[in-house]
Order: structure tokens, then sequence, then C-alpha cells
């Protein structure tokens, strides 16, 4: 459905030149609901843009159903939520939804039916009457995922989405984008909310300064574990032999996670601690975190976390 | 196209710009009415200025990049009908106002001829400048095509022979000055149609709505819009 061959983007030239992303590939399928994370700057939203068509490839091949993206063609089968929301401040969310319905449904039922479930979908019977200009930042966003939905495409693209809404309506939108996504649709979130991603996406993209870092299933994040030890006063300076020992371990704030891979127990890192003379005030054993992703493509480039 | 045209009307009646220069232009056309008792001639190049202004602000908004352009980028449909479509909407709001300046301007002593060609004329004129704004809108930003299309309302009354006279120093701005004032859609033409009925004006005038919608349905289909540095969410 959506396929993605070293696509690159670049601002500028010479030496001026800087690239916003850099031969990110990947290809995905209806269905699948793909967060993708990273850093400010990371290249999120330019991804999002390039496969919505709003911005247009320095390099590569982006297709989204067969045709290339940032066509007339590819533009249509894209519902995009940017970020910030884009409706007209002068109308209601109401008007605005119409509209947009209006080239989707033929008969006037049609588009009153579209409009309603659009509503629905967003949660916005309390405020859909109301001018776009009075909206907070969490209507707004409901308003442009409403708006990304209410075309019909078959890829819904949604930047930043989720943020600025309340934990319950989150949680219902969560689910109802899940319904749609199984329902046939793509769906791409980008998002600084990791927590949200996790629960909602079924597979992540991690970018870090426009590259891909890490495409990972969700499913397989509650696969693998971590072992996550708090160290006491001065073992806390031994915390980063303690991340040596152990190939892929990251150091935290209180102590040392270790990703309890390739046979890996708990017990053995304990051992190793008593080995090492370590003092380890506690130790939990938890899923492995996007977040653990995220901080482990930090500790590569050098970044402190 | 029925809804393209209502959100053409509604994007220029509720924001502020387009309030703000209909209040203008009510108050030009109601000093004009009042000043018809004294006989001043041309005063119906009022109304062309009038028509102008309304337009320009109005072609501003109907695509503005944002939230206008990006819808109007998201949905299905033939290539001109949202240009067309909005257009028509802010001719609807524009319209009665130059009916009644025509007929407030005119009077009743000529019948309803004049009025209706004065009228027809001023419409005619602000469709064609309506439209190349909205065309430019998408590329220079909103602002900056409502500026332009400002300045050729105001200027626009300025025949080819006035600027050639007002470039009569300066031999090699003057021929391309006075070959853009004799292309482009000004109130000059419109006044000449109205006052001597020369049909190739009209046809000139009608040109330029397409010529702008069509540069409109362009600017909004090209497949790619946009900046050249990236947003804040890179």
């Amino acid at each position: 459905m959506l396929e993605c061959r070293a696509i690159t983007r670049a601002y500028g030239a010479g030496r001026r030149r800087r690239s916003a992303l850099e031969r990110c590939s990947f290809s995905a399928e209806a269905g699948e609901i793909i967060g993708v994370v990273g850093p400010n700057g990371a290249g999120k939203t330019t991804l999002l843009n390039l496969i919505a068509g709003e911005l247009p490839l320095t390099a590569g091949e982006l297709w989204v159903l067969g045709h290339r993206a940032g066509t007339r063609e590819a533009r249509r089968l894209v519902g995009y939520a940017p970020d910030p929301p884009l409706a007209p401040p002068e109308l209601t969310g109401s008007e605005w939804l119409t509209y947009l319905a209006s080239h989707r449904a033929r008969t006037p039922q049609g588009r009153l039916r579209l409009v309603r479930w659009a509503i629905e979908f967003a949660e916005l019977e309390d405020f859909a009457a109301r001018r776009v200009s009075t909206y907070s930042r969490g209507m707004g966003q409901r308003l442009g995922v409403a708006a990304a939905a209410i075309l019909q495409g078959p890829v819904m693209v949604l930047d930043e989405a989720l943020s600025g809404i309340d934990p319950l309506v989150q949680r219902r939108l969560r689910s109802q984008i899940a319904a749609l996504a199984r329902g046939g649709r793509l769906v791409l979130i980008a998002s600084h909310d990791l927590a949200a991603v996790e629960r909602l996406a079924t597979r992540v993209i991690v970018l870090w300064e426009g590259v891909v870092q890490a495409d990972v299933s969700t499913a397989r994040l509650i696969t693998e574990r971590v072992a996550e030890l708090t160290l006491a006063g001065s073992a806390l300076s031994h915390a980063d032999r303690l991340a040596m020992r152990f190939p892929g371990a990251l150091l935290t704030g209180q102590g040392v996670a270790v990703p309890l891979t390739a046979g890996r127990s708990v017990e053995e890192v304990l051992a190793a601690c008593r080995e090492e003379r370590i003092a380890v005030a506690a130790s939990r054993v938890r899923y492995r975190a996007l977040e653990d992703i995220l901080v482990a493509a930090a500790a590569r480039h050098g970044v402190r976390t | 196209m029925k809804a393209e045209a209502v959100l053409g009307m509604l994007l220029v009646a509720r924001h502020r710009a387009g309030r703000l220069v209909a209040l203008l232009a009510v108050t030009v056309l109601g000093i004009a009415i009042l000043d018809r008792g004294s006989g001043a001639a041309g005063s119906h190049h009022v109304l062309f200025l009038v028509g102008g202004s309304l337009a320009a602000v109005a072609g501003s908004r109907l695509l503005a990049p944002g939230a206008a352009l990006l819808g109007a980028r998201r949905v299905a449909g033939p290539w001109w009908v949202t240009p067309a479509g909005r257009l028509a909407g802010a001719m609807v709001l524009a319209l009665p106002i130059l009916a009644l300046g025509a007929g407030g301007i005119l009077g009743s002593p000529g019948g309803p001829l004049p009025i209706l060609r004065l009228g027809a004329a001023a419409a005619l004129q602000a469709a064609a400048l309506g439209a190349l704004v909205a065309g430019l809108a998408p590329l220079t930003g909103a602002t900056a095509a409502g500026t332009l299309g400002l300045g050729a309302a105001w200027l626009g009354s300025v025949p080819p022979s006035g600027v050639a006279e007002l470039l009569g120093g300066w031999e090699y701005a003057q021929r391309p000055a006075v070959l853009l004032w004799n292309g482009l859609p000004l109130a000059w033409r419109a006044a000449r149609w109205y006052e001597g009925a020369f049909s190739g004006d009209l046809l000139v005038l009608a040109g330029w709505v397409v010529v702008g919608v069509a540069l409109a349905a362009w600017a909004v289909g090209r497949s790619w819009c946009g900046s050249s540095s990236p947003g804040p969410g890179a």
C-alpha cells in the first residue's frame, strides 16, 4: 500500500545542505498502524509531509497505492492531520467537516451521515458548532483527526494528533483509530507520546537525525524483557562498568537497564553485580519499552539521556 | 461546486479583512452616491475601484496557504471546480454591493440598461482580478497576493496612455509597463467597455477569469507546495 524507497528530503545546497530525511526505506500494508517517533528535528513531520504529498522528495521513490506521492491521485488517497491542526478559524467545526464530506458523499443525507460519523468518531459533539478560532489545542487536534478520517482515504497520516487531548478521550480515540485500521486503512502517526504510540501502533519507526534507527513491531516489544537495576550511593559510579559488561545495556538515572536477550537472566545480571562488588538497592524486570529503543539510539549518537 | 461556493462565501464573509473592505466599499460608494448631485464626471470609476478592492481581498482568502489551501488539495473533483466554485461564492457577496452601487451612482434617469452595463463591467473586472489574486495566493501568500490585487485595483483606472505619459523619461520601463497595463484585467478596460462598448475588452476580461481559475487550479494541484526550509517540527 505504501512504499518508501531510499527517500531523501534535503534543504539548501552545497555546504548549507541539510538532510531532514536521509535514504529512508520501508513499506506498509493496509491494517497497519505505524508510529513514527524520534526527538525534535528527527524528520517525523518531514516524513509525514512527504507521504501526504505536501513536500517534494529530493531523492528516492514514494508510492501510495501505486501512485507517486505528491500527485493529485496520491494526495486524494491520504487523509492528513498536520500539526498544528489546520481548519479555517472563521468556520465552525461542523461547517469544515460538511465541506470535506461534500466531496465524498453525493447526497445531502449521505453528507449529513458522514459528518455525524466524524463528529462521533472524534467526540466533537460539545463544540462542533463553535468557531474553530475558539478551540483549545486538544479540540483542534480532534477536529484534525475527524477531518483526516472523513476524507475516507485508505491512508491516514496523523502528526501529533493525540497530543493535548485528555487521557480518557485519547483512549477512546485510540480505539476508534484502531477500528479504522482493522477496517483496512493504513494509519501513520507521529508522536512524542511514546506510551500512546506503544498502545496504538502495531509497528514503530524510530527516526534520528533523518535516519531510520529502528523499525520494530510493538508485538515484539512485549516479548523482550529488561532488568532494571537501581544502584545505591557510590555504586552508581560503577554503573558504566556494568553497562559495558552487558552489550545493549543502558544507563538510567538511578542505575542500569539490561536487556534480557540471548538467554540472559536477571540472576545472571545480579551475579555479575556481586562479582563486581556493586551494591544493588532494588531490581525489577519489565517489558522492553519504546523509550529503551529511543534511549539506545540516543546513546549511539553520544547524546546524554 | 455548491460546497466550494459556500466555503468561498464563508471564507470571505467571516474574515475580518473581508468585512473591513466591505465596510470601506459601502462608505466610498455612499460618498460617491451623495456626490452624484454635483454632476462629477467619471464617478463610475469609483465602482471599479470598489469592485477591484473587494475582489482583491476576497481572492486572497479563497486559497490562502493553510486550511483553505490544504482542504482544496485533499478533495476530489475536476481541476476547475475548487477555484471556480470559491470565486463564485465570493462574487455572490460582491454582486449586491456592485449592483446597488451601480444603481446609486447612475440613478434612474437613463433607465436600467446603463446600470446593468456598469454593474456587469464592474463584476466582470472584479471576477478577473479576484481569480488572478486567488491563483497567486498559494504561490506568494495571501498577504502579498492581496496587496498586489489592491494595488491593481487602486491604480487600474489609469489608462495605458497615462502610464506611458508617467514613464515618459524612462523608455526602458515605459514599454514593458504599457504592455503590462494593456494585458492585465484593470479597471480602465472595464471603464472603456462601459463608456464605448468595445467588445474586445469584455473578451479580455472574461479571458482573465479563465486564466485566473486555471492558475489557481494549477497552484492548488501542483505536486508540491511549500517552503524551502523545514518547519519547526521537521
